[in-house]
């Protein structure tokens, strides 16, 4: 299905919905091609290829709102389906939250878009790359990989290729066409020595195929993991200094983001709910949002609501300046207007502060850098949390052996207000950035 | 999904949009899989619907209905697999050309396996109640649930699907299957003295939501949910370090599952990525720890008449008195093995090749009552249930989450706890059971993560002790 033939498909479904009832409608088409090829010890593993499509609707009565979705586009389908939604719409409780995005919320006039889209730049021109070629690269990968000094094999190494094509419709007039392309290298590899095996992996994504990682780099993130943790075991439990790596302290960020979601807010289900204005963060604190890197994986100009996306600082001077809210959350908490989070965070970045990395660790006197995260101990309501670890014990301000076997626990609230970010800083293609940061006292569980 | 018997023939639906008799879809498989070891053509269409209810309100009513085709190559340890909504010979054809280029031409693996029809395990139909039914229930629990002064929030939701399946090997099999399932989940949030808590109870099954519907069966969980969180409101912090740890009987079991299960999956063991790879007649458990993986219970959520290649499921038996007695096998597994396939194939959808599943894992009771387990334990923690975990395959290193526990004292339950962490290691954990319980059943709607598919799955135990051999992470200090 090319570009036109989804956009009348979108415009049918507009139609279809209308007479069926909706007072408004929303829609969209989403077709995607796929290819990926996966390797292990230079042996053809897996090779998956694609092409889907899908529509959704969602159908506005007055104030109540249903939704209904096919991959099946027969004519008797698209009808059928937007009159679904618009019976279940029928059903549901009125929502006086529920409305279209305003044209003053989208991110320009409709005759602008393309242009605007076009300047996101998420598009590779060249042309798709064959099985044949994946393969071929997933194999150089998979050498380098297995080359890397003290790893014993690979568990699996993939290149990949996708093609999205959406379209988004709403009966007021909003309508856009979006088309992006993506290419991955993945390499998962093990470490052994004296039977004792580890494995890390490292992957990378961009929209250009020239953007992507080198070989030797992606390997040698992989390999040189595996083999620092081997030998690893267990500490004694004890409170401590905990130092987040760059490697996993971008996750303190999606917590926090969790934090000042609207929803959350608005069900009084955030540990941050009494903290809007104040300062929870160290002043060196500043987390900003950059929704329109050019090239970039999740560079958005609209969310799902069709609002547009704006560069927030969302901390200042680790001051929480506000909630990340959707027109239906914002509407509910008496705001004005959506700040564009329908479709969550948009390239977080934690920003990296004057703080020497090797100055931290240098006045660590027993302390624990962990460097990966296992589990899902986090409970946003409360700020609990607790989550299998594993790093390296500091010792002297040194980092002396590899630990794992063991949990940290603590409240996110007392971890963020004297948690000192560093002056480095994670190179994620896609979600959220941060610098190292340490957290002064966390109990760390071992033996 | 109407009011009435939904039930499609899949033989018939897919033929008439292929234009193929069953003849005509063995040879249109035979072309598209030319020169494959194994392999099979998978069509599929799931319906599915939800609605849930959100503080108060009847929310996001969704039907979606979903179908396409998955071909799959497998030559030794390659997987080639292409999918697409498109279900016509053509797309076939094409996909099977595409997947071709780069595959090398094998032997037929020719092993059939001689069985009579398979025994359904559930009804081949969903029976739907109307939204509007439906949105009445979630009105009932949730003023059911608001009785209770501390509540106050209640989301629940019902959801549904039907997966209607066929299955056209490349060795001539032709299989079909038609799959209900249906869900309900309710979640109470309480708040007293400031303080606010959360918790959550869920039941499914592959039937239709008339047994759910039952007050007699939705109320037990929504008055779990409750007295949960509540629980949470008053409980203390977690100790930390090495102690007994008592397991309770259900849902508990998503342990053994992450833990243990999935160790015992046959791509695992080809793939020498489990601990438990070379442990086949080996003790890895103490001798009270008998554990099946069982595809053949009724209704359950990880039941299944066949699997997604076509094969018919079973009671596989995997550890037998603490002794590593079996793995779980799809074709590929089974072939690379020289082992039998036990029906354990199975994906999340025809966007998805098959991997080796888990359908319902349990461990069998054993003869002490759970209470004098608790009684028996003179200083540990109980934990009832677990939220989530993980586990890191090649180390066996887990961790799971438990967001409500209890203090066990002199051989009382004593204060809850919320925020404690487990970790241990897969290859020892059940060698520290000593003490089972005569309790053991299925619990919860669980759905198991792997390799990015989700698929529904039974879990189950009785209560049981670890004496020893697991850590638990909590902020305070444990009491020496």
């Amino acid at each position: 299905m090319d570009q036109k033939e989804m956009m009348r498909v979108g415009k049918q479904l507009l139609r279809h919905a209308k007479s069926a009832g909706a007072t408004d409608a929303v829609v969209s088409v989403d077709t995607s091609t796929e290819r990926s090829v996966t390797v292990r010890d230079g042996v053809l593993d897996d090779v998956a290829f694609s092409s889907s499509a899908g529509f959704m609707v969602t159908a506005i009565v007055g104030n109540r709102r249903g939704y209904a979705s096919s991959s099946s586009f027969e004519n008797d389908d698209l009808a059928r389906t937007a009159k679904e939604a618009v019976l279940s719409a029928l059903q549901v409780s009125g929502n006086k939250h529920v409305r279209l995005a305003r044209p003053d919320e989208w991110p320009c006039g409709v005759e602008e878009l393309p242009g605007r889209i076009a300047q996101l730049d998420r598009c590779d021109g060249s042309l798709p790359p064959t099985l044949k070629e994946l393969k071929m690269r997933a194999l150089a990968l998979d050498r380098c990989a297995c080359a890397f000094p003290g790893i014993a094999r690979s568990e699996g190494t993939s290149f990949g290729f996708q093609s999205d094509m959406s379209v988004q419709l709403l009966s007021n007039g909003f309508s856009v066409v979006s088309p992006s392309t993506q290419y991955s290298k993945s390499t998962s590899v093990i470490a052994e020595k004296a039977g004792e095996m580890k494995s890390s992996s490292h992957w990378h994504m961009a929209t250009h195929c020239a953007d992507l990682m080198g070989d030797e780099e992606c390997a040698r993130r992989a390999g040189e993991y595996a083999v620092k943790q081997l030998g690893a075991r267990s500490i004694k439990t004890e409170a401590m200094p905990v130092l987040f790596d760059k490697r996993v302290s971008p996750r303190l960020l999606g917590a926090f983001f969790g934090a000042i979601s609207g929803e959350r807010v608005y069900q009084k289900e955030t540990f941050l709910l009494d903290h809007l204005g104040s300062r929870i963060f160290r002043d060196d604190v500043r987390i900003i949002e950059q929704p329109h890197l050019p090239r970039r994986l999740g560079s958005e100009l609209f969310d799902d609501d069709c609002v547009k996306t704006t560069p927030w600082t969302l901390s200042d001077q680790g001051r929480l300046m506000m909630w990340a809210t959707s027109i239906e959350s914002a509407s509910k908490l008496g705001l004005h207007s959506s700040t564009g989070h329908a479709s969550g965070a948009l390239n977080l970045l934690l920003c990296p502060s004057m703080n020497s990395l090797d100055e931290l660790i240098r006045k660590i006197d027993r302390g624990f850098l962990v460097t990966d995260l296992m589990g899902r101990g986090t409970n946003i309501a409360t700020g609990a949390y607790s989550v299998g670890a594993e790093g390296f014990l500091i010792e002297h301000g040194e980092i002396v052996r590899a630990v794992n076997k063991v949990t940290i626990a603590g409240n996110l609230l007392a971890m963020f207000r004297n948690m000192i970010p560093a002056d480095d800083c994670s190179d994620n293609p896609y979600g959220a950035n941060a610098p190292s940061c340490l957290i002064d006292e966390m109990m760390v569980a071992g033996d | 999904m109407k009011n009435t018997d939904n039930a499609i023939d899949p033989v018939r639906y897919f033929g008439r949009l292929l234009g193929l008799d069953a003849a005509g879809m063995n040879a249109l498989v035979t072309r598209a899989l030319l020169g494959a070891e194994d392999g099979e053509l998978y069509l599929e269409r799931s319906e599915s619907e939800s609605v849930s209810l959100d503080d108060g309100r009847i929310e996001s009513p969704s039907r979606s209905v979903d179908q396409g085709f998955g071909l799959r190559r497998v030559n030794g340890e390659s997987v080639l697999y292409a999918h697409g909504n498109t279900i016509t010979a053509r797309a076939i054809i094409r996909a099977g050309k595409e997947l071709r280029e780069i595959a090398t031409a094998k032997q037929r693996y020719e092993v059939r396996e001689e069985f009579p029809q398979p025994k359904a395990r559930y009804a081949g139909k969903l029976t739907s109640l109307s939204l509007a039914a439906r949105v009445k229930v979630l009105r009932a629990i949730d003023r059911y649930a608001r009785k209770d002064k501390a509540v106050t929030n209640v989301d629940a939701y019902f959801a549904a699907s039907l997966v209607s399946v066929l299955i056209v090997r490349a060795d001539g099999t032709i299989a079909s299957d038609v799959r209900p399932m249906a869900s309900m989940s309710v979640t109470a949030q309480c708040a007293e003295g400031g303080k606010r808590e959360g918790a959550s109870a869920s039941i499914g099954g592959r039937y239709d939501y008339a047994r759910l519907i039952t007050p007699g069966i939705w109320k037990p969980e929504v008055d779990r949910a409750i007295k949960n969180a509540k629980e949470m409101l008053r409980a203390g912090p977690c100790p930390s370090g090495v102690m007994p740890v008592v397991l309770g009987p259900g849902w508990a079991g998503v342990l053994l599952h992450e833990a243990i299960g999935h160790g015992l999956e046959a791509d695992c063991v080809w793939r020498k990525t489990t601990v438990f790879a070379d442990l086949i007649g080996k003790r890895v458990g103490s001798e009270l720890v008998t554990v099946v993986d069982d595809g053949t219970l009724a209704d359950e959520r990880g039941s299944l008449t066949i699997d997604d290649e076509g094969t018919p499921t079973e009671r596989t038996v995997l550890i037998k008195d603490g002794m590593l007695v079996g793995f779980m096998h799809d074709r590929q597994s089974a072939r690379l093995l020289a082992m039998r396939p036990t029906g354990s194939g199975r994906r999340e959808s025809y966007e998805y090749r098959t991997q080796v599943r888990m359908r319902n894992t349990l461990m069998v009771g054993g003869a002490t009552p759970p209470e004098d387990i608790i009684a028996a334990t003179k200083r540990g923690l109980y934990m009832p249930s677990f939220g989530g975990g993980q586990v890191d395959p090649v180390t066996g290193q887990f961790v799971f989450s438990c967001e409500l526990a209890y203090k066990i004292e002199d051989g009382k339950l004593t204060t809850p706890v919320v925020g404690a962490t487990l970790i241990g290691n897969c290859a020892t954990v059940l060698t520290h059971v000593d003490l089972v319980g005569n309790d053991s059943r299925l619990g919860g709607a669980g759905t198991c993560g792997k390799g990015g598919q989700s698929v529904p799955v039974g879990i189950g135990q009785p209560t049981l002790r670890l004496s020893g051999g697991v850590t638990v992470g909590g902020t305070e200090t444990s009491p020496e």
